[in-house]
């Protein structure tokens, strides 16, 4: 399960460009191989030309080495080449999965993780895994293979050299270890602070009205400056990391060398090697040391993309809705719109472990009941909701209609099912038509007309300079009632038998509510309508009332009935009239 | 370990600026900078003479003399980049946090107008991503004044003291290096900039999706979208390797040119060593410098992109990088409030027709002035009017002022808005209702009847509300923002309809609270229940058609035919039950 995430999306990129990846892996031995051969001339060059003072084949030698070079540069650039093309196509595949996933996760999810956590997943945490594709995890490999094949090299002049070489490796792969871990540590660190200055930039432009009303810019802003300030000193630790690792490689890289040099002067002469070889040794040690600390230099790279593929792993890992049925349409589970029978089977829901929300909800709906859910907020009236239309699973028990459990209906069918006003409306990007299809290439543009028709914002949105084609960018287009209807629309166009009305006449005026109910009322006869509503008075005529506290039903009957034996429902209703009305 | 502080600067718009700014650390990058790279040409050079003491055949005491003097030189220039290096990130380090609390402080003083034709996405990738960029730029630009800059005089002058012949013909390649690398600069600026429209693009697209997810569940949009954004991707996708192809991969291209010189290097040198002019020490100290120069000059074209890459993100956060503003805090006011409204009309943009039109009216404190309407009548905009926040046509008066000759932040000192949305920061529900002041909230709590929910939450006033204040319920919220409104007993309360998330019990007993405790104050109630509003002093109808009536409750009773019908429309509402 872990990094399936990332293995898959670097799977399906590899297979749909084969080719490619062959191309890379020949890229990848080609510059190996041929990075080899520089010291092998310079080491020749030195031994049968310099040494000797003998100039033949000089120039041939001075050109071979040339056109080494020029090949290395040949398969360098393929190899990047192909590297910068696999990369952005695993990072679309990436995305793509990520998109997947998010349709399957839990609606729980988005309770409790912000839009700017979440769009960070997307954005800044994939861009730091492309760049370990781009420059990290393939330029660690090619320099894990340049070490073996720079040991051979040396091993081939001295067996002894070879041996200290050998040593060599893990040391300097000890501190690059426990640099990785310090750094790896700071950086995770620093992510979550990152997390938290972006965060609190989308939070003061959602805010922005409140916070200019209340000249509140300068407290706004030291709270954003002490993100800032959290965020700066995690950086300099990472700098302070960053910055001494590749001086101590150096370092080392002397200290080898003039080892090297004292082992191999006449007196010692250890390691029994010509001059040529010793030249060629600090040459071949040098490119010993590129490799190892070009990967430290992409040290920052790489751990930001782990944490970056931690973090989207995580995101992999949340915990997902339960399949549905695809195969389930809502044609066949409601042949009959006159039929729908809606019932609660003893369900109880916990966000959190032992914290009941609804507990042992029983109810059975007729067909084209309207019911309305009462009781103080909190009580979990907009959580019902959600369990009606499977958003949520209960803890225990089910929600079915005519027999099957909403909790399997396919999103897909849910818009034919049910329509759902929110509290408030939320405008997407698009036009005023996109409103209301929400871009569903099933609806068509005279489906939503008929739907504004019906809410009363035809003559409006006629009035507007491109009509239904207007875009939507400014809030202030639509008044907060209209928007409200507009909700309304969205959630008529496709003609559900099931509506459910959180708090939607909580912003309309009585003239505005009058007409929505009634034209709720023209369509109920076909409607099983539920809706929510804390003020008795402004509900729709409904059948049966249900008054919900602490989580349970506590009363459920007609108006007229609970009108007699509800004790709250009667004082409610008169102190409403009475006083408040 | 540093002096820690992060502050405004002047004149962000110019980027030499952020280096003057920081004077104390960039002295620090321009000594060990130019330290390291003029010391770094010792290296080769000890190496060429280490490899001579072999072929000498010297002493070994000489030898270990000389290689121990190598190790401390390379100790020392190490040390020297080291502090380099670290310096260069600190630099970026403070430049970044400059930079987006620059950006913040000019999106937190825009108009609320200006505001409202920008787009969230696109402000939240400029200040993030383009502000990373745009560093890195910088810190790379610096970092290769001296690494290339500085390196390639040092190593050029030592290479031309060992022989000036060589050296002058194997460099004629490095220039050409660098001539095409400054070619295709700009075609790389191009791709660069579409593959930033785009990306900035599809972030939108994806703030989309993730703000309205659950509606898009809901509605089965999910499938349909995940279709649109793998379009888009796959377009970003094309973008993003044209752009990065370009950038990534021709370097070993530019190392090749430039390295061609070497053939004439190990030709002409090794026949200098043949003829007794070098020592093969020499030749291997040359050879050496003469790569590390090529080297760098093909990483110098590198360094061109990425700083013209960086020009791109520049270019696109500069709008932003204006002189630091902050709201001026005088102010001058009495206690003794007076409302004059005349001719009041308002739109949102110019040109736009006027949401409410000709308004009137008259009020002063301890008084509680109801407005209604119909649906799309003005109502909320009536309200937001009368913050100040939005230019008007007409006048409104406050104490005999024109409430636009007010500053803003006096005008945030007199007037107290609510608005719809409770507009919680996802902090403690302390810092919500004082934002940043330091009061007591206990009685304004008590007054908003949060007391009872106080009692469930173990950590009291500091409980975190979550983001948007999710972790509370709608009515909860929107209390918690009126307790917020309340705080600081202004002089005009404006409440656009604060009660709808609130049960009836609780929206009696604030009502009745503020009622008692907030006689110095004007409260405007935006509402369209008429419930309450025979005991308040006066009324504004607003109706649709942009007319107004105005007047007490009892006078519009007997003049206003809709003002009549609504109020008894919502008295017999509630079931035509028996006890009327």
């Amino acid at each position: 399960m872990k990094n399936s995430l990332i293995k898959r999306a670097i799977g399906k990129a590899i297979t749909h460009n084969i080719g490619l990846s062959i191309l890379l892996v020949f890229a990848i031995c080609g510059v190996v191989v041929t990075s080899l051969i520089p010291p092998q001339i310079l080491k020749y060059i030195v031994d049968h030309n310099l040494v000797p003072h003998k100039s033949e084949k000089l120039l041939t030698l001075a050109a071979s080495y040339t056109v080494i070079l020029l090949l290395i540069g040949i398969f360098d650039f393929v190899k990047e080449a192909v590297l910068t093309i696999l990369g952005q196509k695993i990072t679309k595949e990436i995305k793509v999965e990520m998109m997947e996933k998010l349709e399957r996760i839990n609606a729980m999810f988005f309770s409790s993780n912000s839009s700017g956590v979440v769009v960070s997943r997307f954005t800044n945490d994939v861009d730091a895994i492309n760049s370990l594709f781009t420059s990290g995890i393939i330029g660690m490999m090619v320099d894990c293979l340049k070490l073996i094949g720079i040991v051979i090299s040396i091993w081939i002049f001295s067996s002894r050299i070879g041996m200290v070489t050998l040593l060599l490796i893990p040391a300097i792969y000890g501190i690059t270890r426990e640099f990785q871990k310090r750094m790896l540590k700071a950086q995770i660190e620093n992510r979550i602070l990152i997390g938290k200055v972006n965060n609190h930039i989308s939070e003061s432009l959602k805010n922005i009205l409140m916070i200019k009303s209340y000249s509140k810019e300068s407290y706004m802003e030291e709270n954003y400056k002490r993100y800032l300030l959290d965020n700066y000193k995690t950086v300099e630790k990472v700098n302070f990391y960053d910055s001494i690792y590749s001086p101590i490689i150096q370092c080392t890289r002397a200290v080898v060398i003039a080892l090297i040099v004292v082992l191999s002067s006449k007196q010692l002469n250890f390691l029994g090697i010509s001059l040529g070889m010793v030249a060629a040794t600090i040459e071949l040690i040098s490119n010993l040391f590129a490799p190892i600390e070009n990967l430290g230099m992409e040290l920052q790279n790489i751990q930001q993309a782990i944490s970056g593929i931690k973090r989207v792993n995580d995101f992999y890992n949340e915990a997902e809705d339960d399949y549905k049925e695809q195969d389930l349409k809502a044609e066949d589970m409601i042949s009959n719109r006159e039929d729908v029978q809606l019932s609660f089977n003893n369900i109880s829901f916990q966000y959190e472990e032992g914290a009941d929300i609804l507990h042992n909800i029983n109810l059975n709906l007729k067909p084209n009941e309207k019911v309305t859910f009462v009781g103080r907020t909190g009580v979990g009236k907009t959580t019902l909701f959600k369990l009606i239309m499977g958003l949520l699973k209960p803890t225990k028990g089910s929600i079915t209609i005519n027999g099957v459990d909403v909790y399997n209906i396919p999103n897909s069918e849910k818009r034919k099912i049910f329509g759902y006003v929110d509290q408030s409306f939320h405008v997407i990007k698009g036009t005023v038509a996109d409103q209301i299809s929400l871009q569903d290439g099933s609806i068509t543009r005279e489906q939503a007309e008929k739907a504004l028709d019906f809410v009363g914002l035809k003559d409006y949105v006629e009035s507007l300079e491109y009509g239904m084609d207007t875009i939507v960018n400014s809030d202030n287009l639509f008044s907060q009632g209209q928007k409200q209807l507009l909700a309304i629309a969205r959630a008529i166009v496709t003609n559900p038998p099931i509506l459910l009305l959180d708090e939607v006449t909580a912003n309309l005026d009585s003239i505005t509510e009058e007409k929505i109910v009634s034209v709720l009322k023209k369509a109920s006869h076909s409607h099983t309508i539920l809706s929510i509503s804390h003020r008795l008075s402004s509900m729709i005529a409904s059948d049966t009332v249900v008054i919900l506290e602490h989580g349970r039903i506590k009363n459920a009957g007609s108006p007229e009935v609970l009108l007699e034996s509800d004790d709250w429902y009667r004082s409610h209703i008169a102190l409403e009239k009475l006083t408040w009305s | 370990m540093s002096k820690l502080k992060i502050e405004p600067m002047k004149h962000p718009d110019k980027i030499m600026n952020y280096w003057k700014k920081e004077k104390y650390v960039v002295a620090c990058i321009v000594i060990f900078g130019v330290s390291f790279n003029s010391m770094i040409i010792l290296g080769p050079i000890y190496q060429g003479k280490l490899i001579d003491s072999i072929a000498g055949g010297d002493n070994l005491t000489s030898v270990l003399i000389l290689a121990a003097t190598y190790v401390a030189i390379i100790g020392m220039v190490q040390l020297l980049r080291y502090f380099k290096r670290f310096y260069i990130r600190r630099f970026a380090n403070s430049t970044s946090a400059t930079m987006r609390l620059m950006i913040y402080n000019n999106i937190m003083n825009k108009s609320t107008s200006e505001l409202d034709n920008e787009n969230t996405g696109n402000l939240m990738t400029r200040a993030i991503s383009d502000v990373d960029l745009c560093v890195e730029g910088m810190r790379k630009f610096t970092t290769e004044v001296f690494d290339t800059g500085v390196l390639m005089i040092a190593y050029l002058i030592s290479m031309l003291t060992y022989d000036v012949r060589i050296t002058v013909l194997s460099m004629i390649f490095v220039p050409v290096a660098m001539f095409i690398a400054e070619k295709l600069k700009s075609i790389i600026y191009k791709y660069s900039k579409d593959y930033r429209t785009k990306s900035s693009e599809v972030a939108d697209i994806t703030y989309d999706i993730i703000e309205n997810s659950m509606l898009y569940r809901v509605t089965g949009m999910e499938v349909e979208n995940k279709a649109k954004y793998k379009n888009e991707l796959k377009d970003l996708q094309d973008k993003a390797i044209k752009a990065n192809i370009l950038e990534n991969s021709m370097q070993p291209v530019y190392n090749v040119i430039a390295m061609l010189g070497i053939n004439m290097v190990i030709y002409l040198g090794g026949t200098k060593v043949i003829h007794g002019g070098w020592t093969v020490g020499v030749f291997s100290t040359y050879v050496a410098m003469f790569t590390a120069v090529a080297v760098k000059a093909s990483k110098a074209a590198k360094l061109f992109n990425s700083v013209q890459k960086s020009q791109v993100s520049w270019k696109r956060i500069k709008p932003y990088l204006t002189e630091y503003k902050t709201k001026d805090t005088s102010s001058n006011m009495n206690n003794n409030t007076t409302l004059t409204v005349k001719n009041l009309s308002f739109s949102y943009e110019k040109g736009r027709e006027n949401i409410i039109e000709d308004i009137s009216l008259e009020a002063r404190k301890g008084e509680i002035i109801g407005v209604t309407g119909s649906i799309a009548s003005g109502k909320s905009t009536l309200g937001v009017s009368l913050t100040g926040l939005y230019p008007y046509l007409g006048s409104i008066k406050i104490d005999g002022k024109e409430l636009k000759d007010y500053s803003e932040y006096e005008k945030s000192q007199m007037i107290s808005y609510l608005g719809h949305r409770p507009q919680l920061l996802s902090d403690t529900i302390y810092n919500n209702i004082t934002l940043g002041s330091v009061q007591d909230i206990s009685s304004v709590l008590e007054e908003v009847c949060f007391d009872t929910d106080m009692q469930a939450m173990p950590h009291g006033q500091n409980t975190l509300v979550g983001n948007s204040g999710i972790k509370l319920s709608g009515g909860q919220q929107a209390r918690i923002a009126l307790a917020r409104a309340l705080l600081n007993k202004s002089k005009i309360i404006i409440l656009d309809d604060p009660f709808s998330a609130v049960d009836m019990k609780t929206e009696e007993k604030i009502i009745e609270n503020i009622k008692n405790n907030y006689k110095d104050s004007l409260i405007i109630l935006i509402s369209h229940r008429l419930a309450i509003f025979n005991r308040i002093n006066n009324i504004i109808l607003l109706k649709n058609n942009k007319t107004a009536d105005y007047g007490t409750h009892q006078e519009l009773m007997k003049n206003s035919e809709i003002y009549a019908t609504i109020y008894k429309l919502q008295c017999t509402e509630g079931g035509d039950s028996d006890e009327e």
